[in-house]
């Protein structure tokens, strides 16, 4: 096997062990919550089968208490109950690396289905669709920006950015949100200042409703964060133009369009595609709080109502779905890393950092 | 030895301060600090009785609801009346039955006050007395307003009485005052339900009183009857509630946002600096200890790294709140078991660096202990980047802390900038306009965040002169 595959095959090795130890700890977390919920489902379960059955309401008192029980136990058996503890954590564990993220308690995906991958794969275009999108504008603006702040260094636009990156950054990016309804929603008018309910037409109308809910939220995403991106990439970009060779090129004469596209973007490129990859791997798992604000139908305001409703297969299964693109993002920047910069020579290393 | 090493920290941290003095948004950012710091020393005696009560509804009742602050009338065409309490009345008689007080109220805005508030303290003897309030308008009208019976406590000699009385709370005085401007109005008179009361009660006495009202600007009497037998007025004071409020306004349900606001630096940067002390030290002995010892300690220790990097840290923070507990300091503690993170990852690059340092080989060379070494010279070497880590860190802290408390998580005995953005969120605020209830708060987490990022800023570029500006 050639070094890169099977560095390629140890890495993600790696990456899916730290995947398991992280959602194994999830699961402990949860566990006292989870079992707390299944207790009381299945004592409502067994109520509600009592009530409807007009032949179980027939025996006496004795009788319907062993049945109970012996219906209880039955449950508890069937959800796992009967496990000890750790058992039960190491299978809960497994089976959502197997991607079996089960049953919720109560939710359900537009087709009325409970599995709990339904759900979150209803929700999660639409936050692909919001964060991603915002993703792919900041990343290029910020590339723009950057660049063009980085050339002149210490000049207008740098000095503005280095101070607009700052304050931009310290901000809520919730916050933002919450300005952005006041300004553009209550005093302007010109968006609505809740994405639900979501359009109800067909066609090109529908994709011009979605647009028109999708705008406010887009446009305080992407303010709250290019700053800081057009900051990156402009010291990335700055430590690379006091190279040596960026001197010597100059000192040569040669353009200094010339100088900053070619010379200078190649070096900086490895970080600069890096960390806009990583960004936009990022973005899938969305900011709850944001949804919060906007009423946008995504993973984060499906988590905060499964939260608030203690539906904790789906927030697990989001959680293992957050975890899962923050290790593999982190594993894919780094290997797209290796193979951009030539000074780092994947897979020969002994120790395989 | 000790007191050696504390002299050389000194001596460092004057060396990197004279050259912070150059760096002009590090010292911005520095003023900005230690303008909060102060801030939040001052909190209690700034801003008394302000976070234990702020749940308590009576300590903020006189304060006009949803006001925006005064110097809104700088900006805006129509001039609102301001807040203002009145310790003493402008004149006081007293004839048999009967103690007159009088406040005199210069009405020289667009708009009148919200509400007037009388607080009456005295005793009596044995006859129950009434208070009676009155407005006489500039042109000589009198419209009485509110009456009350007044119920006292007994005491050894009498009774003794402290009564509240709003002028134009009621429906009983938004009947007065729909009455007496309905003789006035030509055309149809809308229901008394319909009217800003004090409005028409400060309104030229014309056609339109009810809906299109013209202030009445000039020299309002307010007067107050006390009547009654062996009566005795110890204290009065009337508060009149201001359409505008103070430096930065009230919310919807009263609170004075200015004394929020300084609370709230206080425990900005109490739970800032603490998570930040807290995971600059872990991540220092993390990363200094894992760039030290190399090999498979290093590596083990990366991937435990990695594992706390794998854990989604606003979902964990939500739910530990659920399950444990929203105290801040509980807070502060699963923010720092969880921050320490990406430091150590930064941290450990540099110690990398530093271990191949002669000094470090000569120190083993000497037979030092590891302990030692990392203690002793490559943790002292760190300092500066570890502060600049711990600055950018303060702004994240507080931002997660205050979007706890907007899902409702926040520590309820608390008030921070959180919990004022989060009631400005569910009350509505956005919608309803209320700008200044969700600016002012948040313009609090900005500042204090730009004054730690660009001290930590400023403070990287003179350790790592690679960074400088050109």
């Amino acid at each position: 096997m050639p070094a890169r595959v099977k560095y390629l095959v140890f890495r993600t090795f790696q990456a899916l062990i730290t995947l398991g130890i992280v959602v194994l700890i999830l699961s402990s977390l949860f566990n006292s919550m989870s079992e707390e919920q299944l207790q009381t489902r299945i004592r409502q379960t067994v109520t509600a089968r009592v009530r409807n059955s007009t032949e179980l309401q027939q025996l006496s008192d004795e009788e319907l208490k062993e049945w109970r029980e012996n219906e209880i136990g039955k449950l508890r058996d069937r959800w796992g109950l009967d496990q000890p503890v750790w058992q039960r954590i190491f299978m809960d564990a497994w089976d959502r690396m197997k991607l079996d993220f089960g049953q919720s308690y109560m939710m359900t995906a537009p087709g009325g289905s409970r599995q709990v991958m339904d759900i979150i794969l209803s929700r999660l275009p639409r936050t692909i669709l919001l964060f991603t999108t915002a993703a792919v504008i900041y990343v290029l603006l910020g590339l723009i920006v950057g660049l063009k702040a980085a050339q002149v260094a210490g000049g207008k636009l740098d000095r503005f950015l280095s101070i607009f990156g700052m304050t931009s950054s310290s901000m809520p990016m919730w916050w933002l949100g919450m300005l952005a309804i006041l300004i553009f929603a209550y005093q302007l008018g010109w968006f609505p200042s809740t994405a639900l309910p979501l359009p109800q037409t067909t066609g090109l109308d529908y994709y011009l409703g979605v647009l028109y809910r999708l705008a406010l939220p887009l446009g305080t995403i992407v303010f709250n964060i290019f700053g800081a991106r057009a900051w990156v990439t402009r010291n990335i970009v700055t430590d690379v133009l006091q190279d040596d060779y960026i001197m010597a090129a100059r000192a040569k004469g040669i353009p200094e369009r010339k100088v900053i596209y070619g010379h200078t973007l190649r070096t900086a490129a490895p970080p600069v595609v890096t960390s806009a990859l990583l960004s936009l791997l990022m973005s899938i798992g969305g900011a709850m709080i944001t949804e919060v604000i906007f009423n946008w139908p995504g993973i984060g305001l499906l988590t905060r109502v499964a939260i608030l409703q203690g539906d904790i297969p789906v927030v697990m299964g989001v959680m293992f779905i957050t975890s899962a693109i923050y290790i593999f993002g982190y594993l894919v920047a780094d290997l797209l890393y290796g193979l951009l910069d030539p000074r780092v020579e994947v897979g020969t290393s002994q120790s395989m950092r | 030895m000790i007191r050696r090493k504390l002299k050389d920290l000194i001596r460092g941290f004057f060396v990197v301060f004279r050259e912070y003095r150059g760096e002009t948004t590090g010292m911005i950012g520095l003023s900005l600090i230690i303008s909060m710091i102060i801030l939040a020393l001052l909190a209690p005696s700034l801003a008394p009785e302000t976070n234990q009560k702020w749940d308590n509804v009576d300590r903020w009742r006189d304060l006009p609801g949803g006001a925006p602050p005064f110097w809104m009338n700088y900006f805006s065409s129509t001039s609102k009346a301001r807040h203002q309490v009145k310790n003493e009345p402008d004149s006081l008689s007293s004839e048999s039955v009967i103690t007159t007080l009088v406040y005199n109220y210069q009405f020289d805005s667009d708009l009148p006050p919200k509400d007037i508030i009388f607080y009456v303290k005295g005793k009596y003897t044995s006859d129950r007395p009434t208070l009676i309030a009155s407005l006489i308008r500039p042109g000589g009208e009198k419209v009485q307003l509110a009456t009350r019976d007044i119920q006292g406590t007994e005491g050894e000699d009498g009774y003794t009485f402290e009564t509240r009385l709003t002028m134009f709370g009621g429906s009983q005085q938004r009947t007065k005052v729909h009455r007496f401007a309905k003789e006035y109005e030509e055309g149809s008179t809308p229901d008394p339900s319909e009217i800003d009361v004090t409005r028409t009660a400060f309104a030229k006495a014309q056609d339109g009183m009810l809906s299109r009202t013209e202030p009445l600007n000039g020299e309002y009497k307010i007067e107050l009857l006390l009547v009654g037998p062996g009566t005795e007025l110890t204290n009065s004071r009337a508060i009149f509630t201001g359409r505008v409020y103070g430096l930065m306004g009230t919310d919807g349900t009263g609170h004075n946002i200015a004394r929020g606001w300084i609370w709230g630096a206080r425990y900005g940067l109490i739970l800032g600096l603490s998570v930040a002390a807290g995971t600059v030290i872990i991540a220092l002995i993390f990363g200094m200890t894992s760039a030290y010892y190399g090999g498979w300690v290093d590596e083990l220790m990366q991937r435990l790294n990695e594992i706390v990097m794998g854990i989604p840290t606003l979902p964990i923070l939500v739910v530990v709140a659920t399950l444990w507990g929203r105290s801040i300091w509980f807070v502060i503690f699963i923010m720092t078991l969880l921050y320490w993170r990406g430091i150590a990852k930064t941290i450990r690059a540099r110690g990398l660096q530093i271990r191949q340092n002669t000094y470090v080989e000569a120190g083993e060379a000497l037979g030092a202990s590891g302990a030692r070494i990392i203690r002793g010279h490559m943790i002292p070497q760190m300092l500066p980047y570890a502060f600049a880590e711990a600055a950018l860190m303060v702004p994240m802290a507080i931002i997660a802390a205050a979007g706890l408390h907007v899902l409702g998580l926040g520590d309820p005995t608390v008030v921070t900038w959180g919990t004022m953005l989060s009631e400005a969120n569910s009350a509505g605020a956005t919608i309803r306009g209320m700008w200044w209830w969700v600016l002012l708060p948040g313009l609090g987490i900005t500042l204090l965040g730009f004054g730690f990022i660009s001290a930590g800023m400023a403070v990287e570029r003179i350790v790592n002169p690679k960074m400088k500006q050109e």
